[in-house]
């Protein structure tokens, strides 16, 4: 696939900005992106395979792959397979998010969002 | 509307004989329209909504996740890779054999498993400095190096290593001689590569285990070289 992520001698994306010094980062910085990469680990293999999930992220519409975090382009990416392969459905999904974020308090949020 | 028509029977073909394409197809343009609609709610609550719902339809374990996490957050790390460079350092016959036939000769340390299946290892000279990338994600050798730094699979270092690593080189401290080739080496999704860094200076007599605390994460992908040994580390007069 031709897309933004094939990007190996693109110019203009600045210099290289390690977040600390060689191997003292932390593995995760928010417990989401544990969680994500957890999730991800042990449904690749079992429901989808290791080019299935490269090509789903290729996949995310190129403003959000270049401005998203890794691990949410993970998301995007595991999200889309389970949906395609028909093991949740795009409903059931908007559902049970919303009911999740009105039992933490957060209905009128959401309402504003929509 | 012809091609309209057209379409109509490319459809119905498509349907009676390929109906999980069909489907397929389906379920793709709901997923995005989906995604799409919620991709600005705040992704904790998207990451968990996913575990939740797949963990009640019995398709991801919670305790698998929370066993899996920890592996790779407090198991498997660059501390791997830095025992099989120290080996390579100490013996010239498994140096040998890792060069040769690096999946055995790692996997005699123990360190096998997902996203290591195959390895290549780059030996770095006085005249050849390798270093290695993913230019189309974030490929990179786990069982060794553990999961990757945010640098690694970041677009300005995917974007210019493979343009202008002498300068990226430089942006890590590592000012090469002109003199010196730089290869770079781009991963991919069966291939891993782990850079054997240049023994340093001063590391005569030092054991594996003190050697292998100078093989810096940085130093397997090539960015920078291997440390050098504190002057007090050389030992005691």
């Amino acid at each position: 696939m031709n897309s933004v992520h094939d990007c190996g001698g693109f110019d203009g994306f600045g210099r290289v900005v390690p977040e600390d010094y060689d191997g003292r980062e932390p593995v995760f910085k928010e417990e989401w992106e544990r969680r994500m990469c957890g999730l991800f680990m042990i449904t690749i293999g079992a429901h989808y395979s290791d080019d299935e999930f490269r090509q789903s992220r290729e996949r995310l519409e190129p403003v959000k792959y270049l401005t998203r975090p890794y691990y949410e382009q993970w998301w995007f990416a595991v999200a889309r397979l389970m949906m395609e392969k028909g093991l949740l459905t795009p409903e059931e999904f908007a559902r049970h998010l919303a009911a999740g974020r009105a039992a933490a308090g957060n209905a009128d949020i959401l309402a504003g969002d929509a | 509307m012809a091609g309209q028509h057209d379409d109509h029977d490319h459809d119905d073909h498509a349907h009676h004989d390929h109906p999980h394409h069909h489907f397929h197809r389906i379920h793709s343009e709901a997923a995005d329209a989906l995604l799409m609609s919620i991709a600005d709610i705040e992704i904790s609550a998207r990451v968990k909504a996913l575990e939740e719902l797949l963990t009640l339809k019995g398709l991801v374990d919670p305790a698998a996740l929370d066993a899996v996490v920890d592996l790779y957050e407090n198991q498997i790390g660059p501390k791997n890779g830095a025992r099989v460079i120290a080996r390579a350092w100490s013996d010239p016959a498994y140096k040998k054999w890792l060069l040769e036939d690096p999946n055995a000769a790692i996997a005699d340390l123990g360190f096998t498993g997902a996203q290591g299946e195959n390895m290549v290892a780059l030996e770095n000279t006085d005249g050849v400095h390798n270093v290695v990338v993913c230019t189309l994600c974030s490929c990179y050798p786990w069982p060794v190096l553990g999961l990757p730094p945010v640098w690694y699979k970041s677009m300005p270092y995917r974007t210019r290593i493979v343009r202008d690593p002498r300068s990226v080189l430089a942006e890590f401290g590592t000012v090469l001689p002109d003199t010196t080739e730089i290869r770079v080496w781009d991963s991919n999704s069966e291939v891993r590569y782990l850079v054997v860094p240049r023994r340093p200076e001063g590391t005569q007599g030092m054991d594996e285990a003190a050697l292998a605390g100078l093989v810096t994460r940085d130093s397997m992908i090539g960015v920078t070289e291997a440390l050098t040994p504190e002057p007090a580390a050389e030992g005691a007069p």
